[in-house]
């Protein structure tokens, strides 16, 4: 009897098609104790006592095929939690003494690459920190040494020729050098700003009028070979460059008149350069 | 069996190569679970199996071990059936660094094996409602000196993770290598997580966390593990003592107890060595000014230039004392952790009342380093 035999054999036609396989087994039996309508009287058919002789026969063999197949069932479902435990495989063949050695061989191999490869950053990372540290100190040791000259030349003389410009002292920082408190010392540092402000002003207004006098010159000697618009700038182009705050000190006395010889005095005797 | 674990362990680094070699030609789909060098692999393996060996008479001590060591196993996508492949592999080493090796040897073994094996599974089974690990998305990366970044990572899934408490990271530039960082706290609403990484010269993980993972880059978390930095049921004040990279721990700390009943006065000491060292001043400060029971004092070890106290940090510490009231928590390098846990217990704060958190570079020290494998 065949699976899909076995419920169209039976009487009350039960077939269960859908319903849970381990479950089936269980209606099958339960359907199998159907009793049939009692015939009318004297109305042919089978004789009743074969019928229900058969019925039980057919009941008991379903019913041991359902138990047969939940065992089996169980079985198979226990097997395969076994063959996943053991690998999903069947346990594969171990591998040779050789082959073992020869994978061994390569990871260590491998193993020695990574490990040269990363002593060798390590080295490169630490040379270059050590590098990076020894610029730092260095630099901050200039930036103190001409914070302290600064401040040496500021308590001494007024007017050192000194442009601290892009000495930017961090607030505090700078250590009391000549006898001088912090403040002092900051005070000299905002003073010898502006005041190299203003050197860079003049020497600018200065240099300014050299040009012009030179094109002047050049101008007086061969004015076609002026370049568009310098003798109109002379008059309003004059006004960069200079920072709006610091007045370029001196600058009518820098623009040269008579195109003479010029000495830029930046030896830092003079105050200010002036022309000689 | 000690015996025959003595003689395979005596052959060094052969037998765990030979370990390794043997389960990859066995069971090549392990292999992707490991890093490709494989040299600190192999000491891991036999340390942990040396720990099960000396452990094996003493079950309650190595049943927690093993537990640990079955739920740790989860973010490395280790299942059930990879253990009776190791089991074999295991069996077919002992064998072949053991002239002794019988059949009654190899049961006794398999036995064991098996009993560790199933402790290992049930404990990950356990552990199965929550994630063997945790994707989480860099969101912030912000680089803070030449070598210190602060990262901000956003967990696909609420990690939960006290302060004290270290997650294993994995990048993807540097699959398969797990290292353990204590987060400087979480984030409210969104469980993002700030981690604090100095790149170590050579560190493969923490030079690419501090300096190639930008915003975007996923990295893999692993379940915290470790002691909570607070002890239990006390409400002292703390002092928390934090050199150089135990300022994560101290921060979360921090926000534990800012999160707990009021009352708590805190006194953070973060040491550097120099001012570039206290790569988190603001936002330190920051806290300060919203929190009126913390004080943060800034010591810096090489103050040249440094408006900070100047000092050695377990010094400067001990002269702001006594502390004989608080509880302790000393977090950083080696040196001045148990500088700092020595003097203020000879001040007379009671050992058990500081919790000392020693970080040091991947690979020597058991905090930071890749935890032992299977």
């Amino acid at each position: 009897m065949s699976d899909q035999g076995t419920p169209r054999s039976t009487p009350a036609g039960a077939a269960p098609a859908a319903a849970d396989d381990a479950a089936r087994g269980a209606d099958l039996s339960a359907d199998l104790s159907a009793d049939f309508a009692v015939a009318p009287l004297l109305q042919r058919g089978y004789d009743r006592g074969e019928v229900d002789a058969f019925l039980a026969r057919v009941r008991s063999e379903v019913g041991r095929l359902a138990a047969e197949r939940t065992a089996l069932r169980e079985e198979v479902q226990a097997l395969r939690r076994s063959a996943v435990a053991a690998g999903g495989a069947p346990s594969p063949p171990d591998p040779t003494d050789q082959a073992v050695g020869i994978l061994a061989a390569a990871q260590q191999t491998a193993d020695q690459y990574v490990a040269d490869a990363e002593s060798f950053s390590r080295m490169l990372a630490t040379q270059a920190r050590e590098q990076y540290e020894n610029l730092l100190q260095q630099a901050r040791d200039e930036a103190d040494e001409i914070v302290r000259r600064a401040a040496g030349r500021a308590g001494g003389e007024q007017g050192a020729p000194l442009d601290p410009e892009g000495v930017v002292p961090a607030a505090g920082t700078a250590a009391p050098a000549d006898g001088l408190t912090p403040e002092q010392v900051q005070e000299q540092v905002v003073y010898l700003q502006a005041f190299g402000r203003a050197c860079r002003a003049q020497l600018r207004a200065y240099l300014e009028g050299l040009l012009e006098d030179v094109e002047a010159q050049w101008g007086r000697a061969d004015p076609a070979a002026l370049p568009e618009g310098v003798l109109t700038r002379r008059d309003g182009g004059d006004h960069d460059g200079a920072p709006a705050d610091v007045p370029p000190p001196g600058r009518g006395g820098a623009r040269a008149a008579d195109g003479g010889p010029a000495v830029v005095d930046l030896t830092g005797d003079g105050a200010v350069p002036t022309r000689r | 069996m000690r015996a025959s674990f003595a003689k395979a362990a005596a052959a060094g680094d052969e037998a765990p190569l030979y370990f390794y070699s043997h389960l990859f030609l066995r069971h090549p789909e392990t292999r992707p679970m490991f890093p490709v060098s494989m040299a600190h692999q192999r000491d891991k393996l036999f340390s942990a199996l040396g720990q099960v060996v000396a452990l094996v008479d003493d079950l309650d001590a190595l049943v927690p071990v093993l537990q640990g060591l079955g739920r740790d196993h989860r973010k490395f996508g280790t299942l059930a059936a990879h253990y009776p492949a190791v089991g074999a592999s295991l069996l077919a080493t002992l064998r072949h660094f053991d002239d002794a090796w019988d059949e009654a040897l190899e049961r006794d073994w398999a036995a064991a094996y098996d009993l560790v094996a199933r402790v290992m599974v049930e404990a990950a089974d356990a552990a199965a409602d929550q994630p063997a690990w945790w994707d989480a998305k860099v969101v912030e990366h912000e680089r803070r000196s030449v070598d210190v970044s602060v990262l901000r990572v956003q967990p696909h899934a609420p990690l939960p993770v006290r302060a004290g408490q270290a997650i294993s990271v994995e990048t993807e530039l540097r699959p398969r290598l797990w290292r353990y960082y204590c987060p400087a706290g979480v984030r409210d609403p969104d469980g993002a997580l700030e981690l604090h990484v100095q790149a170590h010269a050579g560190g493969p993980v923490s030079s690419a966390l501090a300096l190639h993972v930008g915003v975007g880059d996923l990295l893999r978390l692993g379940p915290a593990v470790g002691e909570p930095a607070l002890l239990p049921g006390s409400d002292r004040d703390l002092l928390v003592v934090a050199a150089g990279a135990g300022l994560a721990p101290a921060k979360a700390l921090v926000a534990e107890v800012a999160a707990g009943p009021p009352g708590r006065r805190v006194h953070l000491f973060a040491g550097a060595h120099d001012d570039a060292g206290l790569y988190d001043l603001p936002d330190l400060r920051r806290l300060e000014s919203e929190h009126p029971w913390l004080t943060v004092t800034p010591v810096v070890s090489d103050g040249g230039r440094s408006t900070h106290p100047v000092g050695d940090l377990p010094e400067v510490v001990l002269q702001h004392g006594p502390w004989n009231a608080r509880d302790a928590h000393v977090a950083g390098d080696r040196r001045d952790v148990e500088r700092t846990v020595e003097l203020l217990t000879a001040q007379g704060l009671p050992r058990e009342r500081v919790r000392a958190q020693v970080f040091a570079p991947s690979r020597s020290g058991p905090d930071v380093g890749g935890k032992v494998s299977r």
